[in-house]
């Protein structure tokens, strides 16, 4: 007998996605996920918007293969941190996110930072429920990686360019690199930043107040 | 890349409805890549040849079809 399934193996993932998104907008909240590469800079632009970002009540979820170094920085900030370590998994979903949120006081947020595991490919398959995927980029990493991981790039909406402060010691193309950015996904954010660098993140920080409507 | 979770979700796919529709052995299963997926053919071969033992699946065919979009569906199986 042959059975006619057309059935999407991300289903369960997704469908478990519109639920969080559900429940998101139940509490009035705004969901980040942001997606990049090992070391490009994710906890500590995160870290650098915890302690600047005034009038919006945080909470992060961190995901990591191993170890709680991270959420034990984020704590450092004063805000709610859920690790979730994924013990080998190259990426988070759904599932994972769903019970993290359980652990977070939703009703006291207007806004998660999800941080997915250090990863240019594998996040890009999984819907989490976010209202917003943002990939950072490092400059150290080099401008050509949007040309040859462009999945991600084309489903975020926002790419944040980090440790721009060290863009004169690489050879890193910015104008070539926003450009190419753009020819892949014309209708992304593309912000640069820098967290070591005071005042280096007021592009990142004025595009989140616009996220979650803070004027 | 994630070949391996994905073919975990494949597999229990098919035992519910391997038992919805009274099959007790899955003998081909045809899914549907897009090329931009991400995930790839081999290793989604390879994980259905490790993983299908002790499920309706066991020494099923796996036929993989590419396409040119982003999609990764079951299109179809066959069994008795």
């Amino acid at each position: 007998m042959k059975v006619i399934l057309a059935k999407d193996l991300l289903k369960a993932n997704n469908d478990l996605a519109q639920q969080n998104r559900a429940l998101f907008a139940e509490h009035s909240l705004k969901v980040i996920n942001l997606i990049s590469s090992p070391g490009s800079g994710k906890t500590t632009l995160l870290e650098t918007t915890l302690s600047l970002l005034k009038g919006l009540r945080m909470g992060v979820i961190e995901g990591d293969i191993s170890t709680t170094r991270d959420a034990e920085r984020i704590a450092g900030q004063g805000v709610p941190v859920v690790q979730i370590n994924t013990g080998g998994i190259c990426h988070l979903d759904a599932r994972m996110i769903e019970q993290a949120a359980r652990e977070l006081p939703l009703q006291e947020l207007d806004l998660i930072f999800i941080e997915n595991v250090g990863n240019l490919v594998c996040p890009a398959s999984f819907d989490l429920g976010e209202h917003y995927k943002v990939v950072l980029l490092s400059v150290t990493e080099g401008s050509d990686k949007p040309a040859k991981y462009p999945r991600v790039f084309e489903q975020a909406q926002a790419v944040v360019i980090s440790k721009v402060d060290l863009l004169h010691y690489t050879d890193f193309d910015l104008r070539g690199c926003q450009e190419e950015l753009r020819q892949i996904n014309p209708t992304l954010e593309v912000l640069t930043a820098s967290a070591k660098t005071p005042g280096g993140c007021g592009e990142w920080l004025s595009w989140l107040q616009n996220v979650a409507g803070v004027q | 890349m994630h070949e391996i979770s994905l073919i975990y979700s494949l597999l229990e796919m098919l035992e519910e409805s391997g038992a919805a529709n009274q099959i007790s052995k899955i003998k081909r299963v045809r899914l549907v890549i897009g090329q931009w997926h991400g995930a790839l053919p081999e290793a989604l071969a390879f994980a259905f040849a490790q993983l299908q033992q002790g499920t309706l699946c066991e020494g099923a065919q796996l036929e993989i079809q590419e396409a040119p979009g982003q999609e990764l569906y079951v299109d179809f199986y066959e069994g008795e």
